[in-house]
């Protein structure tokens, strides 16, 4: 174990005699406070991958024999490469927009230091109160040029009807931009609060040493806060593989039809509820945490996530 | 046999509540879970009310589909009996994979299905009876009386008509329109009542034939109305179909018997006045020999295979009550028009008095008649069909040609049908 800090995060403590007692404790002390997260890991994340796993291998509806062929033959679904094509797209489109966004935004907020910050930040979570289903209606209201309030804004730029602006092509931007307003602020608030916790001290000696306002931001404010910003990474990469809410509301309420399994969520929800090929389904959902957990395992250890950071040898 | 039969009939419609006689009641004391919709719940909870002896439970629920599985796998949960307003699910619900439709047959007096005559032919699927319709939603023709005296024209009877008169309304008075196309329309209106083999089941076999001069020509005229601008891209339920109506815009329109009081009447949708609307058979295409209607909706009834004979037995007698009480078909509850033709008749008569069409008796008869026309050249299949219908409108909608929209629609059915395990054949 050496030096490294124990996984749970509690430094373990080389010496002897009554400090290995104290280290057993603390040991104890470790698990007992990991419990509840464990109890829910295991529960909600642990026991339904490995259920999903094992639904992925039994008799699928095309796929009789069951087995790793039925990953084979949901990549042949006619469906699955429009699917594929969709939420890589997005994923490309809609992580870095946020990432660059929200560490802007922190920044700047950072950067110049008023009494009035914290009403900014609040006013920065607010967007974030109306996800999902929600979020896709406001989005429809806020775009809509016939009865919506921005009508006058969108008729000046030539929009008259919804259909100029909800468009298979255009979607993956509508999509993007509502994760954006609905998820940026609360990122900017987490990234924010990093950024307060730097000391006075660097900033000032890196003020000291004729830093600019932009070399502070990018040379000694961010690789601070690098693993911040990692997790953030992440979490983002994860949540836009698995984009579902929006495609799916747009699709069955607003417009009928020009979504239809649009994104791998989709699809493998319609495999599991409309057709009832829960084995397919389970594939696509495999097929999706692989998909999540490549770019944060890469993310991860090429940050060296896990390290206890600057002092350890 | 037939006549006596009719006189029966009559005689039951003006002495009896029921329509028909029911069998023998079912054995007392069952206990059913219904699911239903907002729509068909007060029958049910009638039904439910006047049979105390019976413990029924009547909830809001359409998600059958969605959890037929899982309750297959824990071998219990299916509601004894179900109402899903997409009648294609019936393929699906029946098919060993789902297997929770029963077959009807045996539970019905013969003389229900006899006077149903072709009206639940829908629900017949390999010679047995999976579902009872209780509605049925045909398509037909509505058109502005006020404004076609006005332009002078003649209501069409053919779809050449169809197209005279509306490219001499692009000509002449542009801006109204003769129907919106961004939803199911071209689907349900046009392409079905054509005779587009687009994906009849017949057995195992699937007929689908998008080169089929039935379906081109449909193409070929929504194609060139739209270009005329007197088609509109967009869906009838958009806010640009509101806008254009609501200004008075709707000339003429093929839509489902549910149109009038659901979409064209109310004033947040069309709000078209009454005493201006009146109704004709859909237009007939070219070398037909009947005004063939299509069909946008119909919800079916069906129940539940794992139920005993004795639930399904009062599942059926609930079934009858929604479809032939003689006052609850007329009542303000029948929102939707009856399937069965007996109740057909009192409600149209009745709905005539209504007020709403320029010619309500003219009407009563239109949706009688057009009833009996709806084209059976389009089957339920055991895939999910209306999101295709739905994603065809979407690409119109967006801009795209109706070829080829409707290439893609073709090609998505193709897909589908091969991988539900059809074989999917030309003719």
């Amino acid at each position: 174990m050496g030096g490294a800090s124990h996984p749970l995060g509690i430094v373990s403590i080389k010496v002897k005699g009554w400090f290995m007692r104290q280290k057993r404790d603390s040991t104890v002390a470790g698990w007992v406070m990991l419990a509840p997260f464990l109890i829910f890991f295991v529960a909600m994340a642990l026991i339904p991958i490995i259920l999903a796993f094992y639904e992925s291998l039994r008799p699928s509806i095309q796929n009789e024999a069951g087995g790793l062929r039925n990953y084979l033959s949901v990549v042949q679904d006619y469906r699955f490469i429009a699917a594929a094509k969709h939420t890589f797209i997005y994923l490309l489109i809609a992580a870095p927009l946020l990432t660059v966004v929200v560490l802007g935004l922190a920044l700047l907020l950072d950067s110049y230091r008023a009494k009035w910050h914290q009403y900014i930040r609040l006013a920065y979570l607010i967007p974030g109160c109306y996800v999902g289903a929600a979020g896709v209606l406001v989005w429809y209201g806020a775009l809509e040029p016939i009865i919506g309030p921005f009508r006058s804004v969108l008729n000046y730029f030539g929009i008259e009807s919804a259909g100029q602006i909800f468009l298979p092509n255009n979607l993956v931007f509508i999509f993007a931009m509502m994760a954006l307003v609905a998820n940026a602020g609360g990122w900017i608030v987490v990234q924010f609060g990093g950024l307060q916790e730097i000391s006075d001290e660097v900033i000032e000696a890196a003020k000291i040493d004729g830093c600019s306002n932009f070399q502070l931001a990018t040379k000694i404010k961010l690789p601070l806060i690098k693993k911040n910003v990692v997790y953030m990474v992440v979490l983002v990469i994860a949540a836009s593989v698995q984009i579902f809410a929006e495609p799916y509301i747009v699709n069955s309420a607003l417009f009928r039809g020009i979504a239809v399994d649009w994104s791998l969520n989709q699809l493998s929800y319609t495999l599991a509820f409309t057709e009832g090929d829960f084995a397919a389904a389970s594939a696509v959902s495999v097929m999706l945490l692989i998909a999540c957990l490549i770019p944060a395992l890469l993310l991860i250890f090429k940050t060296k996530f896990f390290e206890s950071g600057d002092e350890s040898k | 046999m037939n006549k006596k039969f009719l006189a029966a009939l009559a005689a039951a419609v003006v002495g009896g509540t029921i329509l028909i006689p029911t069998q023998a009641q079912a054995a007392k004391g069952q206990t059913l879970l219904v699911w239903t919709d907002s729509v068909r719940k007060p029958g049910n909870d009638q039904y439910a009310k006047k049979n105390p002896q019976h413990k029924i439970k009547v909830e809001l629920n359409a998600t059958l589909s969605s959890k037929v599985q899982l309750f297959n796998r824990l071998k219990k949960g299916w509601p004894d009996m179900y109402f899903d307003g997409d009648p294609n699910q019936v393929a699906l619900q029946q098919s060993k994979l789902f297997g929770y439709a029963r077959d009807l047959t045996p539970l019905f007096p013969a003389s229900y299905w006899k006077s149903f005559g072709t009206a639940n032919d829908w629900c017949k699927i390999d010679g047995k009876m999976y579902c009872v319709k209780n509605d049925l939603a045909q398509t037909v023709l509505y058109y502005d009386q006020k404004l076609f005296d006005q332009f002078g024209y003649k209501v069409p009877t053919t779809m050449d008509e169809f197209r005279t008169i509306a490219l001499d309304v692009a000509k002449n008075h542009p801006g109204y329109n003769v129907g919106h196309m961004g939803s199911q329309e071209i689907y349900q209106g046009w392409l079905w009542p054509s005779g587009c083999p687009m994906a009849t089941a017949k057995g195992n076999r699937l007929i689908s034939n998008a080169k089929d001069p039935k379906c081109t020509r449909v193409v070929t005229m929504v194609q060139e109305l739209l270009d005329a601008g007197v088609l509109k891209k967009e869906g009838s339920f958009s806010t640009d179909a509101q806008k254009d109506n609501q200004a008075g815009k709707m000339l003429m329109n093929i839509g489902p018997s549910w149109w009038g009081d659901y979409v064209i009447k109310p004033a947040g949708s069309f709000g078209v006045p009454a005493g201006q609307i009146n109704i004709a058979p859909t237009p007939k295409w070219p070398g037909e020999t009947k005004n063939w209607s299509g069909a946008w909706g119909g919800g079916v009834f069906m129940i539940s295979s794992h139920s005993t004979p004795a639930q399904a037995k009062v599942a059926a007698e609930m079934i009858m009550y929604s479809t032939m009480d003689k006052k609850f078909v007329v009542s303000a509850d029948m929102v939707t028009y009856p399937a069965f033709p007996p109740s057909a008749k009192l409600w149209t008569a009745d709905r005539a008095k209504g007020g709403y069409y320029k010619d309500g008796t003219n009407a009563g008869k239109v949706f009688y008649d057009t009833s009996l026309m709806i084209r059976p050249n389009v089957t339920p299949v055991r895939f999910n069909i209306g999101a295709f219908h739905d994603a065809m409108g979407a690409d119109i909608a967006s801009g795209k040609k109706v070829a080829e929209a409707f290439a893609k629609y073709m090609s998505s059915v193709a897909s589908a049908a091969q991988q539900a395990g059809y074989e999917v054949a030309e003719k």
